[in-house]
């Protein structure tokens, strides 16, 4: 069974490695397809931690047209949406940073107010209120949530990823989870 | 453990990330309280929404024709000042978060450009007065008093009543000091020949450039709501008092009085408890805590250490000459030293404190967050709970 399991992800991980072959010798057809293949995750990514559907594209593209850029020095020794998934990580964040610079330099202060009922509440189903909550967090605690919750990075990689001590990654990953609660619970 | 201290540590919890022993304490007291159950049982649920969550999402259109474009070099960047018009934020506004929820996005492309640009000039007249009114709050003002010789705001003397402004700069000379209320939540004593700007003057961020000199701030807000920035680190109130000094170069000294304060610069960050010094250089940042009534011999090879890749020598005099009151300067070293030395200075720490029950060498030189979190509860180098929450 075990070695079943192995066989299937190295039958993957060679499928992938010939699209990377051919990406990475400049075919830009093998390109889009794995632009197809990837686009939905670095998409949900990107629109979860910005909040913004309009900036979220532009970022896609952003990671799409870095990862061109790097694709030689992909090796194959991880898998390739990892390796998508980090570059996504890594151009969300620096541009998060710089957002952050710059909204350091207008925002007031972070509180409930961002919330508005009417938007959550006109919504169909749970998961998009979730969804709507999650836009609605306050920036830092919400890229946390995400690269945590959804993503599944420990507090120890996302400290390193943006910069911050462990304990405000844990800090701002409670007040978010507990800021969902309540908007969630209204 | 009453509930509000099982409540802090809820998130924790859920994510196994608790010591054994406040686990224990945790599933004690979640057994005899119906209420902390169901706010469990709350986090749970939205634990398990979020699991449900989407993995991928479909962009709104095709976003392919603008990569392909970018990469085969046929586009040209957007201007800057376009896309920040376009891409304003504090927070999230309304009409994006309507985007992202009903995918209304247009498709790109030219003829788009035309229909945002009316769309553009109404962002641009909002714009505008947004940032009017946020003008108007940036211009937040802290009292200033004299209280010897003529210190000065700007080219002016201070008078009774005096106030600084957000970007304004407070100098005194040789002889004179002066006292800066910080907003509501503390104040700071100017020394003689300190140089120094306001920054921010926010409810949740009140800021100061010391450019250079001594100033001692007395703070009694929660913590993370007062800052100074300095050429060689940023110092963060915890909930202190502290005494900071920067001479001509940049070069800082920071003398923790009452309470914690952490010192940062980019990825680097000391936490100084109260008795504790921390140096700062520029270009390196904080080095490493130490009491104040350390040996010279200590400090000097802490210095070289710090600063001056004092290396293994260095580290070996800090260990000989460190006591069991040193921990504080120990367990900065036990993270800032290469992996090689890192056992060495476990060693010590060990000697001079022995660690809690169920810390072993192994679990720590492998970075086991429980243990360590253990150990530093241990030292007393642990961060109070409440100060999690004043992020």
């Amino acid at each position: 069974m075990k070695e079943g399991f192995l066989e299937i992800r190295v039958a993957i991980s060679e499928a992938e490695l010939g699209l990377v072959h051919r990406v990475q010798k400049g075919d830009r057809w093998a390109f889009e397809q794995l632009y197809r293949q990837h686009v939905g995750r670095v998409y949900a990514l990107c629109l979860r931690i910005c909040a913004d559907s309009t900036h979220a594209e532009e970022l896609t593209q952003d990671v799409f047209v870095r990862v061109w850029e790097t694709i030689r020095s992909f090796r194959g020794e991880s898998a390739l949406s990892s390796w998508i998934h980090q570059v996504a990580v890594n151009v969300v964040l620096v541009d998060f940073r710089s957002q952050r610079r710059r909204e350091a330099r207008v925002r007031v202060v972070d509180d409930l107010s961002v919330y508005d009922q009417e938007e959550s509440s006109g919504l169909p189903g749970a998961r998009l209120d979730l969804e709507s909550a999650i836009a609605g967090l306050p920036p830092q605690a919400r890229a946390i949530f995400v690269l945590h919750d959804v993503e599944g990075y420990r507090h120890e990689e996302i400290s390193e990823l943006m910069g911050l001590a462990v304990g405000t990654s844990k800090a701002q990953l409670h007040r978010a989870r507990m800021l969902l609660k309540e908007v969630l619970e209204k | 453990m009453n509930c509000l201290e099982v409540r802090t540590r809820l998130s924790d919890y859920i994510d196994h990330d608790l010591p054994s022993i406040e686990r224990q304490e945790v599933e004690q007291h979640l057994n005899q309280c119906e209420m902390c159950r169901q706010e469990l049982e709350r986090l749970l649920a939205l634990h398990s929404q979020v699991a449900s969550l989407a993995r991928e999402i479909s962009p709104p259109h095709d976003l392919w024709p603008g990569v392909e474009r970018r990469i085969a070099g046929e586009t040209v960047p957007e201007k800057k000042w376009l896309r920040l018009l376009r891409h304003r934020k504090n927070g999230v506004m309304k009409a994006d978060r309507k985007r992202i929820l009903l995918g209304s996005v247009p498709r790109e492309g030219q003829a788009v450009w035309v229909k945002r640009l009316i769309p553009a000039g109404i962002g641009l007249a909002i714009l505008a007065g947004v940032l009017l009114i946020l003008t108007r709050q940036e211009t937040a003002t802290w009292k200033v008093a004299r209280l010897e010789g003529t210190p000065k705001i700007g080219t002016g003397t201070i008078s009774n009543g005096a106030e600084l402004k957000v970007g304004e700069w407070l100098e005194t000379d040789a002889t004179s000091r002066a006292k800066l209320n910080v907003g509501l939540i503390g104040s700071v004593d100017v020394q003689p020949n300190t140089r120094l700007r306001l920054l921010q003057a926010k409810p949740t961020d009140h800021r100061l450039a010391l450019e250079h000199g001594t100033i001692q701030a007395s703070i009694w807000a929660p913590p993370r709501l007062f800052f100074v920035e300095t050429p060689s680190g940023t110092a963060v109130d915890l909930g202190c008092e502290y005494l900071l000094h920067v001479d001509e170069n940049g070069a800082g000294t920071l003398q923790v009085t009452s309470g914690w304060v952490a010192l940062k610069y980019g990825d680097r960050e000391s936490i100084i408890p109260a008795g504790a010094t921390c140096l700062t250089r520029p270009g390196q940042g904080p080095g490493t805590p130490f009491l104040e009534d350390a040996s010279e011999n200590f400090r000097a090879a802490l210095n070289k250490f710090d600063f001056e890749n004092g290396g293994v020598g260095a580290l070996h005099v800090i260990l000989t000459e460190a006591r069991n009151i040193d921990s504080i300067t120990l367990w900065h070293l036990f993270f800032r030293t290469p992996p090689a030395e890192r056992a060495t200075v476990y060693d010590r720490l060990a000697a001079l404190v022995p660690p809690p029950d169920g810390v072993t060498r192994e679990g720590m030189l492998q970075g086991n967050q429980e243990m360590i979190k253990a150990w530093q509860k241990h030292l007393n180098l642990g961060m109070k709970p409440w100060w999690r929450f004043w992020q």
